[in-house]
């Protein structure tokens, strides 16, 4: 090979490379990240969330490795491809290849020098972007340097740059150059890009589940070119720690690093391979393709024609009777339509990504997980919904890669001349060819469409449930919301194209846009104004339908048809029909001509910007919108001060009320009174009350007597009510002495939630024709006690939650939610005849009048909060409980009302008998996917429970382990209501998934119980965020992490409790629990758990050591097993040795098993173990013996699933022979 | 009629392809003749209407072309210089396709049509043959098909007999003269036999101006009488042209060039050169190799 002719042809592109549009947009783009990342304060995952905590570093190794993983792995393939795979393709086009293989240039040196062309540049702007990164992460002014900021080292960046740009870099151009060489076909180049993002970012990068085996995730790992599978898995996802994050290297294991030589290799291994494929193309033609036969017939055809000359015409062009007559419009569009089909069809691309999203609907689907955990069983709406986001990813790129290579083909292909001049009008052109492209769509919709039908038919082999399956779901989501997305961006390719009219320059313009439209996704800034792709809007229930969202969504679509109409226009007027002389348009340019053609397109123009403000303004005003938010930041500083939520409120009395609900127009009427009373020994002079931001016609009275609002800073003798920015203080007559009541009354009507969402997805509460749910936690049906916490709170005044004193939880504590007090509720609910509408308490008799029916309910067990919940339901009735589901949901129905009926019974027996006459569970419409369990009246997201998916026989039933942790909540969040501070919740969240996890060994057996803790130690070290990790008794729910702390390692550290204190005392112990607090007006938090249970523990110091550990610091083993070996002292005896090493923290007692065969039937008979226990200290090393009567295979620590730790997986080794 | 009037186009550089061309093309076969960059195919691709002069009208029937392109898209036939096909698609196919988007058709159908179009230029034979396998003449005779579909008033034809066999080209001449009895044919190139066979009119540009707009007899008689044919050793002919206007010179047996010569009206004849009958391609060489100055005979 020549180095000097190779130098040759890669100077043709480095020569002009800093001026391509392509690179320079590149550059710009990583320009702009690198400030981006450090504006927006992007880092590792890791570090003290609270004010002043220890920080990840800006410029540690990991922290651009986690930066350079994201950006590179996106943005890099698609630049690289393009600029490896096209420049090839342009000169087989140009013919120029035929003349640079006619010298002495051989293909290797010719394709080499392409490659370097196009990979120079791109190390280059790699280069770039390593002191792009250094210079703004070093130097960019940050608000805590010593703490944002490590000791500078310029090896941090280039290490990470390198290890995840050339493992991408290089194949990704070589693959490129290669696939375009062999198909010949443009669209091909972008073929191994797309498979990166779709297969890559939207799922091998992130799906990692419980079951997965170790060595398929590293399988998995070494096939991701990217590196960002391995990066998260090995290195981010548990998180080691900001001190390991800022100080460590992030060092490459072996396969990792093999791997990525692998694919380096394979990106130069293309070069030959491409040269080969060239060499073969351009010495074959299409007569030597051809089969022996068919080249006989034609060689024989064309001897006859020569034979057969004739000297003179046997037809005149007179005789031939041609006339011409313009085509119209439509004709000459189907021409151009017909003909791009046609093309398109036959291009390979198109057979090539239908799998493609196949593959990634049916991965992604089978996979797909909702609340705690459970997966979610898949409906023809749910599947049209999940694959949007991939469908409209993947089409947005084809439909730019096609529609660019569509509008350049003639050109390409020296046909341009021949069509411009024909007589077929501009608009037949190029709206024929934008259909066409778009009808490209159609293809890969029917492909999804295929690969929902997999789903499907894969779902009903393993659960035996198949949903009926409506096809319009598809025409509905895909045809009516997604292809207008498509036209617009079609219209808004060939406008750029038509103006730029360069292919390279195109293609950066919408990979920017792109990027800024993901960019402007990601952080919030779209509204129903901008986001024309409607990506992550939708969200489905097959309750609801989108009709929530159904006004919203027409207006946005109707907006972005009038955009693509305007492109459209704009693209007409700048169709290189002909080359435009610019000397002539400049020395034209004048007011007049100018004025003329805005004049021209006004009409149009109106429309856009007519439905644009129409958008802005029904976001803006809608129950997300800025001036709710406005209100809520007034609320919140005019009164965060005087009426802390601390405060000494008072207590509820009773509550009497009439909700009227007219579900069909979203509104509801309502008047009520509440008894307030003074519970504590001060007296009461104000009582605050807060308002939702929807009540209209507000009316108020004070015992009896209506009440107006004070004048602003009036100072009226009491009684009298001042309105604070929503919230109302009432100044009775005089103050309400201790024990002393007032009753205070309301009445409103509105429509909830008004307006529109500001930028799609879902509402927690909601009266739709679909279902209700009002809940007396927010203000949605009812005014609030007091100042509302949260309203009105961002980022700009967030502050983090109040430390309390150590001793703090010993002293009178409020509750967690609702009133401190029980009281009675006395509910009149009226809504349509056909309608469930369930409130808390005992139903009266129905009565039904002009098509409204009226029940009154009232609580047999006083309440501290209260909710209505319904829809046009069914019932089902259990023994002791019923369920109102939706006809469209019967699946799972058997097994809930199973788990409900057995929570009542066991957790009865076990924590204290279920004190009301009824429990209910009301499913609703799966605009938020949460359960709540108010008191005997259970909501239900149809999301979970109803949707959850229904394990094979030896999974664990989710459906029945979802249901009674909901259910638990009757016990752990009713009868025991936690105290309002820290690590209260996990008294309600932890004891519910403790109390699921008892009932599911009770109903399932122990062997589902160790699947469900497995899980839930996955999800805890996936989930934690080891620096800001509290001990449990300090969870305030606020920080990253809290939440698994909470449900998962609650429920974990409740079981692990139960082991150490044996079960019966666990269970008394907690009876007592609740009976001791059921009452308040001190309200529990977790010390008074700890405090409570000791008296039930047998062994105490055990106990203590046991809480110390797990509730009062932050431990978590990590088990090893070293030095393993197995010896035959005698025939039948085989002994384990080896040396167990606790690397993480904590001491603990932990078993060892030497496990030997399966047997032959593993369902029936278990492997044979035997044990050793082993107590081990954080960082020792501890030898062990087990003496075993089989011949063992491997070694396990905790066989039993007894201890929570991270990464079990590894806690398991094969034994060697004896 | 087609009327060019005072076109001039400058492209950016600047580059001046036209320098103010203006010429009147009657109904027949009109010949542009020109040597490579002279502004032949610039001044037919504008008159295409595929490109915006700086300066300067056309107008074919007195529809502007360069105000409104699409009036000459109903009535155009052309075939450029360089072009090409969708190489997937079949002959026939091909052609079926563009006679719908130039809106032909004719009694039989359209198929039929182009089955006698393809006939018409012997590519019958080919029909179902992709046009990604044809051979450079084959192509060109597809495009020919193509640009006498629908019998256009004017059809442009940029150096079309490139790439034809001597027999094909032959047809080509048929065909072309067949059409150029009712309509305007330009046929721009710089083979100028092919001109003097066909065109009872013609222009020669060089360098974007229009040098002499005539007929190939009044050219030929032009020169009657001032060429003169004679021969000069290879060595001494670098001598020889700087002293005399050298019309042409042909290198026989690798020794001596066969030279023909013009000279001025009443001039001398170099020594040992003999007076022979002026051609066509004497007068179009002697157009070119003159000074700019002389631009603008019209006979």
């Amino acid at each position: 090979m020549n180095l000097s002719r190779t130098l040759g042809i890669a100077m043709v592109d480095l020569r002009t490379a800093w001026r391509r549009p392509l690179w320079v947009v590149l550059a710009l783009l990583l320009l702009f990240f690198a400030f981006g990342f450090v504006a927006g304060g992007v880092r590792v995952q890791a570090g003290d969330v609270t004010a002043g905590g220890k920080q990840a570093w800006l410029n540690s190794q990991f922290n651009a490795a986690f930066i350079d993983a994201a950006v590179l792995g996106l943005f890099l393939p698609f630049f690289a491809a393009i600029a490896a795979g096209l420049p090839l393709l342009q000169d087989v086009d140009r013919k120029v290849d035929r003349v640079l293989l006619g010298t002495r240039l051989t293909a290797l040196e010719y394709v080499t020098g392409r490659f370097l062309g196009a990979v120079l540049p791109l190390l280059v702007i790699v280069g770039l972007w390593i002191l792009m990164q250094a210079a703004f992460f070093e130097l960019w002014p940050v608000d805590n340097p010593e703490k944002d900021r490590g000791p500078f080292a310029l090896w941090n960046y280039v290490w990470p740059a390198v290890i995840f740009s050339m493992p991408l870099l290089l194949p990704l151009a070589g693959g490129s150059m290669l696939l375009g060489a062999w198909s010949r076909a443009p669209i091909l180049v972008f073929l191994l890009p797309l498979v990166i993002l779709i297969g890559g970012a939207l799922f091998l990068w992130s799906w990692s589940p419980e079951w997965l085996p170790y060595w398929v995730n590293r399988l998995l790992m070494a096939l991701d070119p990217s590196g960002n599978r391995w990066l998260s898995e090995t290195w981010l996802k548990a998180d080691r720690g900001v001190d390991f994050y800022n100080t460590q290297p992030m060092v490459m294991d072996a396969a990792f690093a093999l791997s990525r030589l692998a694919w380096c290799v394979a990106g130069l291994l293309a070069v030959p391979l491409t040269a080969r494929t060239l060499f073969r193309r351009a010495r074959s033609s299409a007569e030597r393709r051809l089969s022996p036969k068919a080249a006989q017939t034609i060689a024989a055809s064309q001897a006859v024609a020569a034979s057969a000359l004739p000297s003179a015409p046997r037809i005149r062009l007179v005789d031939m009777r041609m006339v011409t007559q313009s085509p119209r419009m439509l004709a000459g569009l189907w021409t151009v339509l017909r003909n791009e089909l046609r093309i398109l069809l036959r291009s390979p691309g198109v057979w090539l990504f239908a799998p493609l999203i196949i593959l990634q609907v049916v991965g992604s689907s089978l996979v797909s997980t909702a609340w705690l955990g459970t997966e979610r069983l898949a409906t023809t709406g749910s599947l049209a919904t999940s694959a949007f986001n991939t469908l409209t990813l993947l089409l947005i790129f084809l439909t730019l890669f096609y529609t660019v290579e569509s509008l350049v083909r003639e050109e390409r292909l020296g046909f341009s001349n021949l069509l411009r001049s024909s007589a077929v009008t501009t608009p037949s052109l190029l709206i024929g060819k934008i259909l066409a492209n778009a009808g490209l769509a159609l293809v890969l919709m029917a492909a999804t469409v295929l690969a929902c039908v997999i789903v499907l038919v894969v779902q009903v082999v393993r659960t035996g449930i198949w949903p009926p399956f409506e096809f319009t779901r598809f025409v509905q989501l895909w045809g009516l919301v997604l292809t207008p997305t498509i036209i617009v961006w079609c219209s808004f390719v060939a406008l750029v194209q038509g103006v730029v009219r360069n292919r390279y320059a195109t293609y950066a313009i919408g990979l920017v846009t792109l990027i800024a439209t993901g960019f402007a996704q990601q952080f919030g800034y779209l509204t129903w104004v901008g986001n024309w792709h409607m990506w992550s809007t939708l969200l489905w229930s097959d309750l609801d339908r989108l009709e929530f969202l159904r006004p919203s969504i027409v207006a946005n679509r109707l907006f972005v048809l009038s955009l693509a109409a305007l492109f459209l226009v704009g693209a007409l007027a700048v169709h290189p029909r002909r080359h435009v002389d610019w000397q002539r348009v400049v020395d034209r340019i004048a007011p007049k001509p100018i004025l003329r053609a805005i004049l021209r397109v006004s009409p149009l123009l109106a429309v856009v910007i007519g439905l644009g403000i129409y958008n802005w303004i029904q976001a803006r005003t809608g129950f997300q919108g800025t001036i709710v938010e406005r209100q809520g930041r007034d609320y919140w500083k005019r009164n965060v001060a005087s009426f802390p939520a601390d405060m000494p409120l008072p207590a509820l009395a009773k509550v009497t009320g009439g909700v009227d609900i007219d579900p069909f127009d979203r509104s509801l009427r309502v008047q009520g009174t509440y008894v307030i009373r003074n519970p504590h020994a001060t007296p009461m002079v104000q009582i605050p009350l807060t308002q939702g931001e929807h009540y209209r016609n507000l009316k108020w009275t004070l015992d009896g007597k209506p009440m107006e609002p004070m004048k602003k800073d009036a100072l009226d003798a009491p009684p009298t009510v001042e309105d604070r920015a929503g919230l109302w203080v009432f100044t009775p007559a005089k103050p309400l002495a201790t024990g002393e009541t007032c009753t205070i009354g309301f009445s409103f009507d509105g429509v909830f939630p008004s307006g529109w969402t500001r930028n799609g997805g879902g509402t927690d509460e909601f009266i739709l024709p679909s279902g209700v749910v009002l809940t007396s936690f927010s203000t949605s049906f009812m005014p609030a006690i007091g100042f509302q916490e949260g309203v009105g709170v961002d980022d700009r005044n967030a502050t983090d939650p109040k430390e309390p004193l150590p001793d703090d939880w010993k002293k009178l504590t409020d509750p967690a939610f609702g009133s401190a007090w029980g009281f009675d509720v006395t509910m009149q609910v009226t809504g349509p005849e056909d309608w469930t509408l369930n409130c808390v308490g005992i139903p009266g008799e129905p009565l039904v009048k002009d098509g409204r029916k009226t029940v009154i309910w009232t609580t047999d067990v006083p309440v501290r909060f209260f909710n209505i919940a319904g829809g046009p339901l069914e019932r089902l009735d259990g023994t002791g409980s019923s369920i109102f589901h939706s006809p469209r949901h019967p699946w799972n129905l058997k097994t809930m009302s199973e788990a409900l009926d057995a929570s009542r019974e066991f957790y009865g027996k076990w924590f204290g008998e279920y004190p009301r006459r009824d429990l209910r569970l009301t499913e609703f419409p799966g605009l938020a996917g949460y359960a709540q369990g108010f008191p005997g009246n259970i909501t239900f997201s149809e999301s979970i429970g109803f949707l959850t998916k229904p394990g094979a026989a030896d999974d664990v039933d989710l459906v029945f382990y979802v249901t009674a942790h909901e259910a638990g909540h009757q016990w752990w969040g009713n009868m025991l209501m936690p105290g309002k501070g820290l690590g209260g919740n996990i008294l309600s969240e932890g004891l519910a998934n403790f109390s699921a996890l008892l009932l599911t060994v009770e109903k399932r057996g122990d062997e589902q119980r160790q699947r469900m803790l497995r899980q839930w130690e996955d999800d805890y070290a996936n989930g934690r965020s080891a620096d800001s990790e509290r001990p449990m008794v300090r969870i305030s729910g606020t920080r990253p992490g809290d939440q698994t702390v909470t449900y998962d390692k609650g429920g974990w550290v409740f079981f692990m409790m139960m082991q150490v204190m044996g079960r019966d005392a666990m269970l008394d112990g907690l009876k007592d629990f609740i009976r001791t607090y059921q009452d308040g007006p001190d309200y529990p938090l977790l010390q008074d758990l700890v405090a409570l249970m000791r008296r039930h523990a047998k062994d105490l110091p055990a106990y203590d050591a046991f809480t110390r550990q797990w509730f009062e610091q932050v431990v978590l083993p990590e088990f090893k097993l070293w030095d393993m070996k197995v010896t035959k002292p005698a025939e039948g005896q085989w002994i384990v040795e080896g040396t167990l090493e606790n690397a993480g923290t904590g001491t603990v007692s932990v078993e060892v098993a030497a496990v030997g065969a399966d047997p032959a039937d593993a369902k029936l008979t278990k492997a044979p173990n035997a044990r050793a226990t082993v107590s081990i200290g954080a960082g020792e090393r501890k030898p062990f013996r087990i003496t075993c009567p089989f011949e063992p295979v491997k070694a396990q620590v905790d066989p039993d699933v007894h201890m929570l730790q991270v990464r079990r997986k590894l806690a398991e080794t094969k034994l060697p022979k004896a | 009629m087609l009327e060019i009037r005072d076109l001039l186009k400058i492209y950016p550089g600047p580059v001046t392809a036209l320098k103010g061309v203006s010429l009147d093309i009657p109904n027949g076969l009109f010949g542009l003749l020109g040597p490579n960059g002279a502004g032949k195919s610039t001044l037919m691709t504008i008159v295409a209407g595929l490109l915006q002069p700086t300066a300067g009208s056309v107008t074919l029937d007195g529809a502007d072309i360069v105000g409104d392109p699409s009036v000459v898209r109903r009535s155009l036939g052309y075939l450029p210089q360089e072009f090409g096909f969708y190489p997937e698609l079949t002959g026939l196919k091909m052609l079926m396709l563009m006679l719908k988007l130039k809106g032909v058709h004719a009694p039989q159908g359209q198929r039929k049509l182009a089955e006698e179009l393809l006939e018409r230029v012997n590519l019958a034979h080919a029909a179902k043959r992709k046009v990604g396998g044809y051979s450079g003449g084959m192509r060109q005779r597809l495009g020919l098909a193509q640009a006498v579909a629908g019998s256009p008033r004017l059809i442009i034809v940029d150096e079309p007999t490139a790439g034809l066999d001597p027999e094909e080209r032959h047809r080509f001449y048929r065909l072309l003269a067949e059409l150029g009895k009712d309509r305007i044919v330009v046929l721009s190139t710089h083979i100028v036999e092919d001109v003097a066979t066909l065109c009872p009119r013609m222009a020669i540009i060089r360098g974007g101006t229009v040098m002499a707009h005539t007929t190939p007899s009044a050219a030929r008689e032009s020169m009657e009488g001032r060429v003169y044919e004679g021969f000069v050793r290879d060595e001494d002919l670098s001598t020889f042209a700087a002293s005399n206007r050298v019309l042409s010179a042909i290198l026989v047996e690798g020794v001596t060039n066969r030279v023909r010569v013009s000279v001025e009206q009443g001039g001398t004849a170099p020594a040992g050169f003999r007076s022979v009958s002026a051609t066509l391609e004497d007068a179009y060489m002697n157009s070119i190799r003159g000074p700019l100055a002389a631009a603008g005979a019209v006979a």
